[in-house]
């Protein structure tokens, strides 16, 4: 079982600050043009998606939860 | 037209627009001799030169030509700068800006909104009997010292200190390079406020408190404690950051808006565009004019050879009015949508304390047009100040019924 949750970046907003990667390494990437992407929802203890989403500067990130 | 060497030719600091629209036109990457460095003015080459790690933000040294004594004087001024994370690459950048980030995150400077009410509404009830003001010394200039100063947990009657010191500093930090005697008051003003926090440091170890500085002294995250330099360091950084640009955001936001009535009024009469409102002011006449980085290695950018070791200034006010990007650049428009402006910087540097500088430049916009009715210009010919990197006004004084 993995996180039962989903997680989008808004690129619109993303401006790069890898604030996400560093809570989170293995949930988030940086894409060709600098912003940040989900690779694996799974890939860090939901807790830490979390903290990079609340860490984001520019609220970039929203987790939604599954039921 | 003749290209102008001098970026601190007096009518280029008045009104840089006319000649950097003309520069960005005729030579975008454009090799200024007597700054020595290269000038970026076009959105999409800034942009990418942000996130391009083969420029870094490791700038911290003496200009090439400076005596060997003052290299020697100024050693301990260039050490303690050398520190700020502003100034470094990762990793270090990367563990001292995580130790601080949370404090400002946009979650965390929500809770100091209260505060801000507060201070706004007496700053503004105390000038309102005078029917005028100088918008940056009784108002800008008061709100992000005093905020900052709760944050760290530093008392209030300090700012007039912590100001002085951080007025002489940026003289050095900002390139005030007309300023002959820079160096010296950059010094004393850095070393006094080192000496004070050394003091406070001292207090926060024998008896921590809920503030910044204690969080600092006694962070362990991921295993990573700061050094007592960085600590120091990094409080130097957040007091001179932490007020500096935002009471400039603010003031140049007022004055934009005052120089644009229709688009004032329209704020008044729609308090809900102010979000759109601030990010517009902040690319129409944003407090930071430009930033410095080096080349690490040999670059090619549009046919322009930048070698290894050369400097690079990329111009964000200019960028924020390239017409490739945004239309009808030189309009004030705070309806604006998809504002994508580079006023904060972009990657890794982003600044740290945008969501603060954003929540208190919305305080103080909204609270000025509340409060004061009739609001006005005392005066047209105002005068900004001459360095290289801040958009900042000498005074804007202001007259209301």
């Amino acid at each position: 079982m993995g996180n039962r949750i989903r997680v989008y970046v808004d690129k619109n907003k993303c401006i790069g600050s890898t604030t996400c990667i560093y809570y989170a390494a293995q949930t988030f990437t940086l894409d060709s043009e600098g912003k940040s992407t989900v690779v694996n929802v799974d890939g860090n203890d939901s807790n830490k998606i979390q903290e990079a989403a609340d860490s984001c500067p520019i609220n970039a990130i929203t987790i939604v939860k599954d039921e | 037209m003749p290209l102008i060497e001098d970026l601190l030719d007096k009518e280029v600091v008045n009104n840089p627009y006319p000649y950097f629209h003309q520069l960005r036109k005729e030579d975008p990457i454009y090799w200024n001799e007597r700054w020595n460095g290269w000038v970026f003015t076009r959105y999409h080459d800034i942009s990418k030169i942000l996130i391009d790690n083969r420029f870094t933000a490791e700038r911290i040294r003496p200009s090439k030509n400076m005596p060997e004594q003052m290299v020697l004087d100024m050693a301990s001024t260039y050490e303690i700068l050398s520190k700020w994370m502003v100034f470094n690459d990762p990793p270090n950048h990367t563990r001292i800006r995580m130790l601080v980030n949370k404090a400002f995150t946009p979650k965390a400077v929500e809770e100091m909104r209260p505060f801000m009410h507060e201070i706004t509404d007496y700053l503004l009830h105390h000038v309102q009997s005078k029917g005028k003001m100088d918008v940056i010394s009784d108002y800008a200039f008061l709100l992000p010292i005093l905020v900052i100063s709760k944050m760290l947990g530093l008392p209030d009657e300090d700012r007039d200190l912590l100001k002085q010191w951080s007025d002489d500093l940026l003289l050095l930090v900002f390139g005030a390079v007309k300023e002959t005697n820079r160096h010296e008051r950059a010094k004393n003003g850095l070393q006094q406020m080192v000496y004070y926090l050394e003091d406070v440091i001292q207090a926060r170890h024998k008896n921590p408190q809920n503030d910044l500085i204690t969080a600092l002294v006694t962070a362990k995250e991921k295993g990573d404690v700061l050094s007592m330099g960085e600590v120091i360091s990094t409080c130097t950084l957040l007091i001179f950051g932490g007020h500096e640009t935002t009471t400039n955001l603010i003031a140049n936001g007022l004055y934009s808006l005052l120089k644009n009535p229709a688009q004032l009024e329209k704020l008044r009469a729609n308090p809900s565009l102010i979000h759109s409102a601030i990010e517009e002011l902040i690319r129409y006449e944003g407090p930071s004019k430009a930033i410095m980085r080096i080349a690490k290695e040999d670059v090619e950018i549009a046919d322009k050879e930048i070698k290894k070791g050369q400097r690079v200034l990329l111009m964000q006010n200019i960028a924020n009015r390239d017409p490739e990007v945004f239309e009808y650049p030189d309009k004030l428009d705070i309806t604006r949508q998809s504002n994508h402006h580079l006023g904060f910087g972009k990657g890794i540097h982003y600044c740290l304390g945008a969501p603060l500088a954003r929540l208190e430049s919305t305080i103080a916009i909204n609270q000025v047009l509340k409060h004061l009715k009739n609001i006005q210009l005392e005066r047209t010919d105002l005068e900004w100040q001459p360095n290289i990197i801040s958009r900042a006004l000498k005074q804007l004084p202001v007259i209301f019924d």
